[in-house]
């Protein structure tokens, strides 16, 4: 499927959002139930999510300005863990900070003939989505 | 968060069920009639029918009719709202995010 991009204004300095992205405190207090997180290159992202166990890498941390993780979830076939990339790109502005975020390498859910592949995939979605309601 | 169930609400409980989705399975290729399905899941029809009916309710297969057959089939559109919640994935966070840095941001203060 194609990138899924989103973009929000926070009324906080880049420095907090950032704590945000790479401590397991500022983590869980808006993503996750439980969270590993190594905040260099090459170290562990692991967040369970309602749950999911998301796991990857971080791929690139520049405090306050970028973080880059991969993204999977773990005995998943089709969203492998570390399989796709998340780009959180934080910019300062008048209000506080700006987050851009690319979620790229997302597999293909529309075509019937994934349907096990989406199948299979979906139960932990699934769980994701009703805890939420 | 919505008092009437969201369609993808509907759709994600349909396929909650380990039998359901491997329903879905057998019909990806091609449709097929309950006797069908049933014979490939080792299951009775009657039990079959009544997860054809799920799925049917969550828009995740279609029915057709040929002659006195009926023919059940994946329908794409379900697989829409999947789509549609993959969608909404990051803005429904990105706004948890900023409610959590702006209470930190005041705490701070």
């Amino acid at each position: 499927m194609p990138d899924v991009t989103a973009t929000v204004d926070i009324e906080a300095p880049p420095e907090i959002v950032f704590d945000h992205l790479v401590t397991p405190k500022g983590m869980l207090a808006w993503m996750g139930d439980h969270a590993e997180l190594d905040a260099r290159p090459g170290g562990q992202f692991a967040v369970n999510i309602e749950g999911t166990p998301v796991r990857g890498e971080y791929l690139e941390v520049d405090p306050p300005r970028l973080v880059v993780v991969s993204w999977g979830v773990l005995g998943n076939e089709l969203l492998p863990a570390g399989s796709s990339r998340v780009e959180f790109r934080l910019t300062p502005i008048a209000i506080g900070t700006r987050v851009d975020l690319t979620h790229i390498g997302l597999p293909d859910v529309e075509q019937p003939k994934h349907a096990a592949g989406w199948a299979h995939f979906l139960p932990q979605l699934a769980r994701a989505a009703l805890s939420r309601c | 968060m919505t008092a009437e169930p969201a369609p993808l609400d509907v759709t994600l409980r349909a396929l909650a069920d380990a039998n359901r989705r491997a329903i879905l399975s057998v019909v990806r290729d091609e449709p097929r009639a309950v006797g069908e399905i049933a014979e490939a899941m080792a299951m009775s029809q009657q039990a079959v029918s009544h997860h054809l009916r799920v799925l049917r309710g969550a828009g995740l297969v279609s029915e057709t009719r040929e002659g006195t057959r009926h023919l059940f089939a994946v329908r794409s559109d379900g697989v829409d709202v999947v789509r549609q919640f993959l969608d909404d994935f990051w803005p429904s966070r990105l706004a948890a995010l900023k409610a959590a840095a702006e209470q930190a941001a005041r705490d701070h203060a």
